[in-house]
């Protein structure tokens, strides 16, 4: 069956259609490109143009180079070009988009990798998100937020036991080259898989190697994180615009988990870098060069970053966003101009030391200079019961150490310091990707910190460690099912802890003799 | 000393032009002053800043790039969409627009040409494609 069709009178109807249409709706406001360059391009016109306004410029071959305004002048806007420059040619014609920057966001994108403006580099096909997000948004104000009462655990005894984290906090990673920062921020990551926390990570590389960020995507696929993560992607090789995009976008990509009741946690590596790209950028725009040639506003570049990072209150949702920022420093230099800055815009910083690292001690973390602000509210009460004497311990090792060289000439509580000192440093010594429960944690603190490993020598306390947890694990499951729960340890609990590792110390110290 | 800008320049220029001075003299003179401020790569935003203050001061200058010659009625036609009054136009044969018009006046600009089209069509197919 068939309908009877005229296509004299469709052709009409076409034809009346295409009368009416007004074309004064096609005249647009055009600029000029007057010079180009470093990825920086000079325009002439658009005087209606906002502040980071995106902008396009028709390339050769009839394609569209996206750039973004930020100087706005008297007779010509600076403007950042977000594709390769050698497509532009002075002359090029330029239109206002009518709008700032956004980005795809939603649960689309976990497990996959983005660049800054949300485009996929892995071979995954395209990424059909329905939302987009604003790449600068402000942070959430005082009214929505909460203060940070839950942990985030990092997995890492160190961390979760001297420094605790928690959701919605900024915790800095601050050290030199080749002290594990970004193992840091992986462990945590490989973490929120384990304990099945839910927590969408989001880790941002910063004008990275691309071999590294291929490394860290490999590891975390294997480690079964990638159904959890979303990784965006810059690497040295990419325009400075795009590294300095990078870590807005990831912040949006984390919002729509923080605003919608989820947790996210974000690591952006490294905030150097960062610095560095929008160093470059602003002074082929000619702004006034300051302290170490950075800008005026690095303070606020980085300062409205991570106050996007926040605990929302239950009437938003409850929601967070961690921020685990990372900084690299020149020889140990925290005084320099942007670690200073981050340090005091974070809630505390977790400090690597290179001298601990070559000795060995890793996670690296200089337990005098790192310090958590807000995380103390947030911690595991477990761990906290039990990890209540180690940072004391610590200390005192830490102004005894000196003396350990005189050995026997030393009076019983100095020696006893001591000896404790050196196996609480091995215990919390902690191999990379291998992240611990919240009982595990407690079951070693509890064990060392109450003296039960005292008799065996330090060479022997990893191994006593495994053998507690691989006991406890097999013979008290139920005891340690509670204990991960993260309530305080009662005596009854500590007294079962006691007894296994009691007799796990009698078999390494007689083993040693 | 502070430095000359374009729009002053400009102003300059058009103001001798309304004098009556030569223009070659006009031309000169911009060129001696850019050139002894080292401002000679500003030369072609100062040739757009006499534009728009051409444009300013009542006299249009509308370019219309087109594959063939326009007739005056469209001319006409296009000087009224951009809202150019007392237009004074600048006519380009360009082949590589392949077919329609387009003319600017000023930051308005109105794209009617082939090229402009397949641009448009080959830019959402690329988003498309992302």
């Amino acid at each position: 069956m068939s309908t009877q069709v005229s296509t004299h009178d469709l052709a009409q109807e076409v034809r009346s259609a295409i009368a009416e249409l007004k074309t004064s709706g096609n005249v647009e406001k055009t600029g000029i490109v007057t010079r180009i360059g470093d990825g920086v391009a000079w325009i002439y016109g658009l005087s209606s143009a906002g502040y980071s306004e995106m902008l396009e410029i028709e390339g050769t071959n009839g394609e569209t180079v996206s750039a973004f305004a930020l100087n706005l002048m008297e007779d010509e806007i600076g403007a950042v070009l977000l594709g390769a420059d050698t497509k532009v040619k002075a002359g090029a014609k330029v239109r206002l988009s009518g709008k700032v920057l956004e980005v795809p966001i939603g649960p689309e994108l976990i497990g996959r990798v983005v660049d800054p403006l949300g485009n996929p580099l892995d071979d995954k096909g395209p990424i059909k998100t329905k939302l987009t997000g604003l790449v600068e948004r402000p942070a959430p104000g005082v009214l929505a937020r909460k203060s940070v009462h839950e942990p985030l655990m990092t997995g890492l005894m160190a961390i979760d036991g001297m420094v605790p984290i928690g959701r919605g906090q900024r915790e800095l990673i601050i050290g030199d080259r080749q002290t594990g920062k970004t193992a840091i921020a992986v462990d945590t990551m490989i973490n929120q898989a384990k304990q099945k926390t839910g927590v969408v990570n989001i880790y941002v590389a910063i004008g990275q190697k691309m071999s590294k960020v291929a490394r860290i995507i490999e590891r975390l696929e294997r480690e079964g994180v990638m159904d959890q993560t979303i990784i965006v992607a810059t690497s040295a090789n990419d325009p400075a615009s795009l590294q300095y995009l990078a870590p807005y976008s990831g912040a949006a990509m984390g919002e729509y988990f923080r605003d919608n009741g989820q947790h996210s946690l974000i690591t952006y590596d490294d905030l150097t870098k960062h610095a560095v790209a929008y160093r470059q950028m602003s002074l082929l725009l000619r702004r006034p060069p300051g302290r170490e040639a950075y800008p005026g506003d690095v303070f606020y570049l980085h300062s409205r970053l991570l106050e996007r990072s926040a605990k929302l209150s239950d009437v938003e949702g409850g929601g967070s966003m961690t921020a685990l920022p990372i900084i690299e420093t020149q020889a140990g230099d925290i005084s320099a101009f942007v670690p200073t800055n981050v340090i005091s815009i974070t809630d505390g910083q977790i400090f690597m030391e290179s001298s601990l690292f070559n000795q060995g001690i890793r996670p690296a973390i200089s337990v005098g200079l790192s310090v958590s602000r807000v995380g103390g509210a947030a911690q595991t009460k477990a761990v906290k019961g039990a990890a209540g004497p180690l940072r004391l311990n610590l200390a005192q090792f830490r102004e005894l150490a000196a003396f350990a060289q005189f050995g026997s000439d030393l009076d019983a509580d100095t020696k006893q310091k001591i000896e404790r000192g050196q196996r609480l440093t091995e215990l919390l010594k902690q191999p990379q990707y291998s992240p611990l429960s919240v009982w595990e944690q407690t079951a070693s603190l509890v064990a060392a910190t109450e003296g039960a490993f005292d008799s065996v020598p330090v060479e022997h306390i990893k191994k006593a460690q495994h053998a507690l947890l691989s006991q406890l694990g097999s013979e008290k499951k139920k005891d340690m099912e509670i204990l991960n729960k993260g309530d305080k340890v009662d005596d009854a609990m500590k007294s079962t802890i006691l007894g296994v590792a009691g007799k796990v110390a009698k078999e390494y110290s007689e083993a040693s003799k | 000393m502070n430095k000359i800008t374009t729009n002053q320049l400009a102003v300059y220029a058009v103001e001798q032009l309304e004098k009556g001075v030569d223009a070659k003299d006009v031309a000169l003179k911009i060129a001696a002053s850019l050139l002894e401020n080292r401002q000679s790569r500003e030369l072609s935003k100062v040739m757009h800043a006499v534009e728009d203050e051409l444009n300013r001061r009542g006299s249009s200058q509308v370019v219309i790039t087109s594959a063939h010659q326009v007739s005056e009625s469209v001319k006409k036609e296009l000087a009224k969409l951009l809202g150019a009054k007392n237009p004074v136009f600048h006519e380009r044969i360009d082949p590589s627009v392949i077919g329609g018009v387009k003319a600017r006046a000023g930051e308005s600009e109105i794209d009617l040409t082939v090229r402009g089209r397949l641009n448009r069509f080959k830019a959402n197919i690329v988003n498309q494609d992302n």
